[in-house]
Formats: structure tokens, sequence, C-alpha cells
């Protein structure tokens, strides 16, 4: 590891793993959360079988395609998950009930511009679980919602020719039903 | 890719109108931070702050042509926002994000979305258009809401005129089910096609050949206490799959009755003519018993 210089040395190293994130800036985590990024996991079982005959062992990951941004958000969203799990280890109900109020809760400090840095991070660690709540979120952020309201929350403008969108609407009349309000 | 480029290509469809759209998106995007981002904060000042974030990024976005109309550096507002939307504004990737979102990845976020939010989304613009009209988006969502079967199927219209017919068909095969819950003889009178040509097989063996054949067939069904093929009308049926074509549809599935009827296979076949989907057949069997029926029961 040429980058273990760098180390800020955990003082725990036993459990600890350290990331660097592209823009250099330096994560410790639980190893129980490290694991949950499959990439991060493939890493370190790699080097731990290659380290087995050298004795050294390897602290540091690099993740040259993952910024600090997104990843301290992915390190607080694994660390709840985890211990929702761990507090409701028998009764799976009651975890999904906790799981979905703090995701309500996550979502609301989540702009629709980082939810796009965070599904890349998610989809580059490997992270399946905060795959699926991420496409889940961009999903019900639009669900049910009035094309105006889409159009508010990406960002976008309509380019369709005179007419060509009420073509569409009239195509499409059925859709209609039953929106939210905006 | 198009749902990633569309994203945001909206943001930057015509390069060489950047300044423009800059400013445009600059005025929309406040007013678009400004309503959205009072539920995280009632100050106006963090409205602004996301304003600027978001005028960045669709300058970004745009080519990253011009310089960043305004920076956002007070410690106190980032500390407020809470969030990296600030930085991500400071941050000059090159590329936009949404375009580097692999198709997986928006089939996966697509497929999320029911049918008619699904085509609202393509109502958007046309770059949404295109996305939300990905045939991998609409071939997943059809495997999700009807069958992982017709997987090597290529429809001729594409994957979503497939699931808007399956979906038609589907829902007059439930149709064919209600009347009979209800034992309604003029809503099945107007549900066959009036042809010498249908047929119509009861669980009981007997066939009945013929438009009034077949009504009068249902009529006596009704009429008995309980009806011949459907004991009780507190059936269900499972294992609906739907074959479409353009103008003749074939339905196969499963119903399953009480303990001393059926189950039973049933087929229903339908075709199309002055607008609307007729039934043209259907045959009702009894299910052979070979000892799965209960898992079956279990597993549907």
């Amino acid at each position: 590891m040429s980058n273990q210089s760098e180390s800020p040395n955990p003082t725990s190293s036993s459990n600890k793993i350290t990331l660097k994130t592209s823009d250099n800036e330096v994560f410790e985590v639980e190893e129980a959360v490290a694991m949950k990024f499959c990439t991060v996991k493939q890493y370190f079982d790699d080097e731990n079988n290659n380290n087995v005959t050298s004795g050294t062992s390897t602290t540091l990951i690099p993740l040259p395609n993952v910024e600090s941004h997104p990843l301290a958000i992915l390190i607080t969203y694994c660390k709840k998950h985890l211990e929702i799990k761990a507090n409701n280890a028998d009764n799976k109900k009651e975890m999904e009930i906790d799981m979905e109020h703090y995701e309500r809760e996550f979502l609301k400090n989540v702009m629709p511009q980082e939810l796009t840095e965070l599904i890349l991070a998610a989809n580059y660690l490997n992270f399946k679980e905060a795959l699926d709540f991420f496409c889940r979120a961009v999903a019900s952020a639009i669900q049910n919602k009035s094309v105006e309201y889409v159009r508010k929350f990406f960002g976008l403008e309509s380019d369709f020719k005179p007419g060509e969108e009420e073509k569409l609407r009239e195509e499409f009349a059925w859709s209609f039903e039953g929106v939210d309000e905006d | 890719m198009e749902i990633a480029s569309s994203f945001t290509t909206v943001l930057s469809s015509q390069p060489f109108f950047v300044p423009t759209i800059v400013t445009a998106l600059c005025l929309l995007l406040t007013l678009f931070a400004f309503t959205t981002v009072r539920s995280i904060s009632s100050k106006p000042s963090k409205s602004d702050v996301d304003a600027c974030d978001f005028a960045a990024s669709a300058e970004k976005k745009a080519g990253g042509g011009c310089d960043c109309v305004c920076k956002c550096t007070s410690p106190e507002m980032v500390e407020k926002v809470n969030s990296a939307a600030v930085i991500a504004a400071e941050r000059q990737t090159g590329a936009s994000m949404m375009e580097q979102l692999v198709p997986e990845i928006t089939t996966h976020a697509l497929s999320y979305l029911d049918y008619p939010s699904l085509c609202r989304l393509s109502m958007t613009n046309s770059l949404m258009r295109k996305a939300a009209n990905d045939d991998n988006a609409w071939k997943a969502l059809y495997h999700k809401d009807f069958t992982w079967e017709q997987d090597s199927v290529t429809p001729t219209n594409g994957w979503k005129a497939y699931y808007a017919a399956t979906r038609a068909i589907v829902n007059i095969n439930n149709d064919f089910f209600n009347i009979i819950r209800e034992r309604s003889l003029p809503a099945m009178s107007r549900f066959w096609l009036n042809a010498d040509f249908v047929k119509c097989v009861h669980a009981s063996g007997e066939l009945f050949s013929g438009y009034n054949a077949v009504i009068q067939s249902w009529q006596l069904a009704f009429n008995w206490e309980h009806g011949v093929n459907f004991q009780g009308v507190n059936f269900q049926v499972r294992d609906v799959r739907a074959r479409v074509m353009s103008d003749m549809a074939w339905v196969s599935m499963k119903t399953f009755v009480d303990m001393d009827s059926g189950p039973f296979n049933v087929t229903n076949t339908f075709e199309f003519h002055n607008g609307r989907w007729y039934m043209v057949h259907h045959h009702s069997s009894v299910m052979a018993i070979d000892g799965d029926v209960e898992q079956q029961l279990v597993h549907a």
C-alpha cells in the first residue's frame, strides 16, 4: 500500500477501517459499517488474503470514485441501519417500521441534487440497501405528482412544440386521475 | 442512459444558449429552492444558498462555460443548511452527475414508479419523455407487475405499448370474474362477441357454441343456487398470464373456489372489435390434483 504512510494510524485498528475519498478526506469507520459496502469488503478480504504471508495488515482503503460528502451521509445511514437492525433483531415488523421512520426523516434533509451523488456513491460502493432506498426515494418524490411538480423537482423546462404537450395530455388523459396536490 | 442524460441534459439541452439558459434556470431554481427548501428551513437565506447551489450546478451541467454566478461561503449559512449542497456547488467535476448514472440505476429508480406516474414523467419534456419511454424501464415494469415469462418476446410497438395492452386485457379479464360474482346476465351478454363461432366450455365439460347458446349457458349458471362452475362467489383468481397481439389476446389463469370443487385451469380468449375487447372463448376445466395444489395455494 503506497498510501499507508498517510494513514492516521487509528488507535483501535482491530475493528476500525480507514477509508480515503477522492478528495483526500479520511474516514475511520467500524468494520461492521465498512463491510456493508461490498466494494470495500471485497478489497478488504483480498488484502487480508494477500497479507497472510507478509504479515502486514492494511487499514486504509482508497475510494477513488467516492467523494467525502456522500460518503459521510452513507456512513451515517449505514450506522443507523445497523443500529435499527440490532435493536429489533427479533422483530422484523418493528424493524421495518423504525427503518421507514428513519428513512422518512432522512429524506427531509436531502436535496434532489444530493440524491444523485448518493446513488452514484452507493452504486460504486455496492451498498445495496442504500441504493434501493435512494432509487425508491427518487421514485417516491415524483410518484403521483403532477407534471408541473415533477418539472419543478428536477428543474426541467418543457421543450415541447406548441400543441405537442396538449396532444400528449389528451392521449394520456387517464394518467391525470387522482394526482396529488402540488 | 436516457434518464441519466435527461435528468440533467434538460438543464443543458442547448449548449449554444448557455447564458440564456443559466439565467432562466437561476430564476426557475430560485423559485424551486424557495418552494421546496422551506420545509427544511424557514430562513430565506438558506433558500438563497440553495438557489446558488442549483444555479451553479445548472451552469456546471451546461458545460461549465461561465463562472459560477454566486459563491456561498458564509460558514454560518453552510452550517445552517446542514447539507453539502453548497460544497457540491463549489466542486467542479465537469461531467454532470446525472449523466454518470448508468442505465441499470435509472431503470432501477423508474421501476419503483407506478404506471401513471411514469406516464406523467414522460410529459415533462422531450428528454424525460425519451427516458420514461425507455424500453428497458417498461420491460422491467412489465416483469414486475405481470410476469417474468415472455422475456424473449420483442413487442412490435415496444414494451410501453405492450405494458399498456397487457394491463388493459388483465383489467378486462378481471371484469369477467366480477360479472360472474355479480351474476349479471346483461353484463355477460355485452361481454361476449355476438358471433356464431364463439365457444364456451364450462367446468362440467359441456361445450356451448355460438353466441345465443353461450349466453343461455351463463343464464342457467347464474340462476342456479350455486353457479355451475363457481360454487359460491368467493373464488380467487391466481397466476394470470396474458399474451396480447394487436387484435387478439389470450389469458390463462387458475381459479380457486373451495375444497369441494376445483381448482380450475381457465383460459379466456378475446378479440378486438370496434375499439373494444370482446370475449370469444372461455374454457374452464378441473385442475389435476397431484398433491401440489395446496402448495400452489400457499405460494400463490
